[in-house]
C-alpha cells in the first residue's frame, strides 16, 4: 500500500485525498436545494484532519459524497472534484468506485449500532470483505479479522467474534465498526462523528484509538466532529464549515490561538473550559440559515456581532488573510488581530 | 427456550378447546333438523327419527356431546357421518389434497411474491415497479374466484394447457388452483416486501454495507433482504390459516377432494361431525403454524433469541 509511488511524481502538488468545490443539492419540491456550495479541502499521507461545523453544515453530506453513498435521487452532485490520489472518483463507473471503497477509502459511521447489521454475527462482518475482496478463505478471513478485533482493543475478540452487535457496548461497537472500516487497510480514514453516541470517557478512548491506528499505518485520516476539544486533541489541521462551505481551514493551533472566522471564534467561545471561571457559558445566537434560501451576502451575517454593509452585498470567498490562515470573511484580518470581543 | 416452548404448547391446547366448543355451539344452533334432512321430502318415521338420535347420542346436552367428542380427539376418534363413514379417516384422505393445494399457494407467494417485491424496491420509480404496483393492485382488487373463472376458461379450455378441474393430471392439476388461491396474498406479499426492503435499504448498516466495498447483489441479498423478511416471514405464517379456508372455496371451484371440499359439503347437508372434525383440524394446523412462525422468529433474530 504505497499511494505516494502510484503516481510518479509528475503531479508533486497531489493530495492524498482532495475535495474540490464539491457542490450536492437535493431534490425538492420548489427545484434543486443547495446542500454542499462548494466545499474544498485535502488531506495527506499521515495527516488528520478536523471537519467542524454544527448539524447540517454540511459534514456528513461531504462524506457520503466522497464516498458515493447519497441516495441520488433526491441527492445530485452539482459540481465539483472528488480526487483520490490525483484520480477523480466521481467520474468513475460505479464498479471502479467500488474497488476504491473499504480500500482506498474507508468510513465510519456515527452511530455504532444501526451500522452494524443486528441479524449477523460482528464478526463475519467485519471480515466479510477479506472474503468477497481479498478472496480469503473461510478460516484465513477468521484470524485476520480476530487480529483486527485485537488491534482495536477488543478484548477476548476471539468470544467476542461470535457475538451480536446487541450483545456490545456502546464503545465496543464502535471499535467493531473501526475495525470493519479498516478490514482492507484503506489510504484514508473517514470518521463521521465516531464518538457522538458515546460516554465521555469512551469517546476519549476512541480519539486515542483513532490517533494510534493513524500513526501505526501512516494513513490520512478525516475526522467529522462537532466537537472542538476532540479536534483540538487529534487532529493536525482544521476545516471549519458552515451552510455548505468551508469558511476557515488552517493548522489546529493557529485556529485556536486566534480564529480567523467569527464563526469559529463563537464556536471556541462556546466551548466549557476548565481554566475559566464558573458562569454562564457563551452560546451563540440564532441558527444557520435555512437551506435552500438563496441570498447574496455571507450565510453567516446574521449571527455576527461584525456584519457590515459589504457583508450583505455579496459572499466572501475562502482566502489567505495571514500565512496560512484562510478563511471566508470580508474582516479576516480584523478577526485575526482579535478585533471582534464580543464574548469578554 | 424450552420454558417459551411449554407456555406456548399449553396456549395452543387451550385454543383448540375454545375453537372447537365455539365451533360445536354454533353447529348446533344451525337452522334445520339433520334426521330430517336425512329422510328427504317426507316426514321422518319417528322410530328411525329416535334410532338416528340415540346412535349419534343427539339427544344429549351439549355439554355432554362436547365432552364425547373431546374424549374421541384425544383418540383420534373425530366421530361418524350420518351415512356411516369415519370422519377421522376420511380427513385422512383428504388432507393431502388440501396440503398439496396450500403447498402451491404458499409457494407461489414466496417465489412471485417475495420475488416481484424485490424488484420493485431495487428499481424503484422504474418500469418493473410501475408494472409490479399494478399487478398487485389488480391481485388485491379482484376477487379470486373470479380469477379462477378467467383462468379456466382462458388457459383451461380454450388453450387446454392445464387442466380445468379435478385431480387426475397429478402435479398439473393443482397448479392452476393453488395460483388462484394464492393470487390474492402473493399480491399483498410482493407490497410487503417492496416497502420493507426500500426501509432497510435507507438503514446504515445497508450503507455501510455499500461503503466498505461490498456488491450491491451482495449488500441486498445478505445485508438488507435478510431483515425485510421477518415480517414477510410472519405473515406467510399466519397465512396458513388463511389458505385454508379459502381452500374451502377453491377446492369447491376447481372440484378438488380436499377438506375444503368436505366442509362445503357437510354445511350444506348440516352433517354436524364433519364440520366440526375439518375445523378441528384447521385449527390444529393454525395453531402449528403460528408455533413454528414463533420459532423461526428466533432464528432469523438474535436479538429474540438471546433476550
Amino acid at each position: 500500500m504505497s499511494g505516494t509511488t502510484r503516481k510518479g511524481n509528475a503531479m508533486a502538488s497531489e493530495h492524498l485525498l482532495e475535495v474540490h468545490d464539491l457542490q450536492v443539492e437535493f431534490g425538492g419540491d420548489d427545484g434543486p436545494v443547495p446542500v454542499l456550495r462548494g466545499v474544498s479541502w485535502h488531506v495527506d499521507r499521515g495527516e488528520t484532519l478536523a471537519i467542524l461545523g454544527e448539524s447540517g453544515s454540511g459534514k456528513s453530506m461531504t462524506a457520503q459524497a466522497i464516498m458515493g453513498i447519497l441516495e441520488i435521487p433526491p441527492a445530485r452532485i452539482g459540481g465539483g472534484s472528488v480526487r483520490w490520489n490525483g484520480r477523480d472518483l466521481l467520474g468513475l463507473p460505479e464498479a471502479a468506485r467500488r474497488e476504491v471503497r473499504g480500500q482506498g477509502i474507508g468510513m465510519v459511521f456515527q452511530d455504532s449500532l444501526s451500522a452494524l447489521n443486528p441479524v449477523l454475527r460482528v464478526g463475519p462482518q467485519i471480515g466479510e470483505t477479506l472474503r468477497t475482496r481479498l478472496g480469503l478463505s473461510r478460516g484465513e478471513a477468521r484470524d485476520r479479522t480476530v487480529e483486527l478485533m485485537r488491534q482495536v482493543r477488543i478484548p477476548d475478540a476471539e468470544q467476542r467474534y461470535r457475538q451480536y452487535p446487541h450483545q456490545f457496548s456502546g464503545g465496543m461497537r464502535q471499535r467493531a465498526v473501526i475495525a470493519m472500516a479498516l478490514a482492507l487497510s484503506p489510504d484514508v480514514l473517514i470518521a463521521d462523528e465516531p464518538t457522538t453516541a458515546l460516554d465521555a470517557t469512551v469517546q476519549v478512548q476512541i480519539l486515542r484509538l483513532l490517533q494510534t491506528l493513524q500513526r501505526e499505518s501512516g494513513m490520512g485520516l478525516v475526522l467529522i466532529t462537532h466537537d472542538f476539544g476532540a479536534a483540538a486533541s487529534i487532529a493536525d489541521r482544521v476545516a471549519v464549515m458552515y451552510a455548505g462551505r468551508v469558511v476557515e481551514t488552517g493548522m489546529v493551533r493557529d485556529i485556536f490561538r486566534r480564529p480567523a472566522h467569527p464563526y469559529t471564534k463563537a464556536l471556541l467561545d462556546a466551548v466549557p473550559r476548565a481554566d475559566r471561571r464558573a458562569g454562564r457559558l457563551a452560546a451563540l445566537p440564532g441558527q444557520p440559515p435555512a437551506l435552500g434560501k438563496e441570498s447574496t451576502g455571507c450565510p453567516f451575517r446574521f449571527r455576527c456581532p461584525l456584519a457590515e454593509t459589504v457583508c450583505e452585498e455579496r459572499e466572501p470567498a475562502l482566502s489567505e488573510h495571514a500565512q496560512g490562515r484562510w478563511s471566508a470573511c470580508h474582516l479576516g484580518k480584523d478577526v485575526i488581530a482579535g478585533v471582534l470581543t464580543a464574548h469578554p | 427456550m424450552s420454558r417459551y416452548i411449554m407456555s406456548r404448547v399449553l396456549q395452543a391446547v387451550l385454543v383448540l378447546v375454545g375453537a372447537t366448543l365455539v365451533i360445536f355451539v354454533i353447529t348446533f344452533a344451525l337452522p334445520g333438523d339433520p334426521v330430517q334432512a336425512l329422510a328427504g321430502e317426507r316426514a321422518a318415521d319417528p322410530a328411525f327419527a329416535e334410532a338416528i338420535r340415540a346412535r349419534y347420542h343427539l339427544d344429549e346436552p351439549l355439554l355432554q356431546q362436547y365432552g364425547r367428542f373431546l374424549l374421541g380427539v384425544l383418540h383420534g376418534d373425530l366421530g361418524q357421518t350420518y351415512s356411516g363413514q369415519d370422519v377421522a379417516q376420511m380427513l385422512g384422505e383428504r388432507i393431502w389434497v388440501s396440503a398439496q393445494l396450500a403447498a402451491f399457494a404458499l409457494a407461489f407467494q414466496i417465489v412471485i411474491g417475495v420475488g416481484a417485491g424485490v424488484l420493485s424496491a431495487l428499481r424503484r420509480n422504474g418500469v418493473a415497479d410501475t408494472g409490479v404496483r399494478i399487478f398487485t393492485l389488480a391481485g388485491l382488487s379482484i376477487p379470486f374466484f373470479v380469477t379462477a373463472f378467467v383462468l379456466q376458461l382462458v388457459v383451461g379450455v380454450k388453450f387446454g394447457w392445464l387442466p380445468v378441474a379435478g385431480t387426475e393430471d397429478g402435479f398439473l392439476s393443482y397448479v392452476m388452483p393453488g395460483f388462484v388461491l394464492g393470487s390474492l396474498s402473493t399480491a399483498y406479499v410482493a407490497r410487503l416486501t417492496r416497502g420493507q426492503l426500500t426501509e432497510s435499504l435507507r438503514e446504515d448498516y445497508v450503507r455501510m454495507a455499500t461503503a466498505k466495498g461490498l456488491t450491491r447483489v451482495r449488500v441486498v441479498a445478505h445485508h438488507a433482504l435478510r431483515n425485510s423478511l421477518i415480517p414477510v416471514v410472519t405473515f406467510l405464517g399466519l397465512e396458513v390459516g388463511a389458505l385454508l379456508s379459502g381452500a374451502v372455496i377453491t377446492e369447491s371451484i376447481f372440484n378438488l377432494p380436499g377438506m375444503g371440499q368436505a366442509m362445503a359439503r357437510a354445511v350444506y347437508l348440516g352433517e354436524r361431525t364433519t364440520v366440526v372434525g375439518v375445523v378441528t383440524v384447521f385449527v390444529l394446523v393454525y395453531v402449528v403454524a403460528n408455533l413454528l412462525v414463533d420459532l423461526l422468529y428466533a432464528v432469523l433474530d438474535p436479538r429474540i433469541r438471546y433476550a
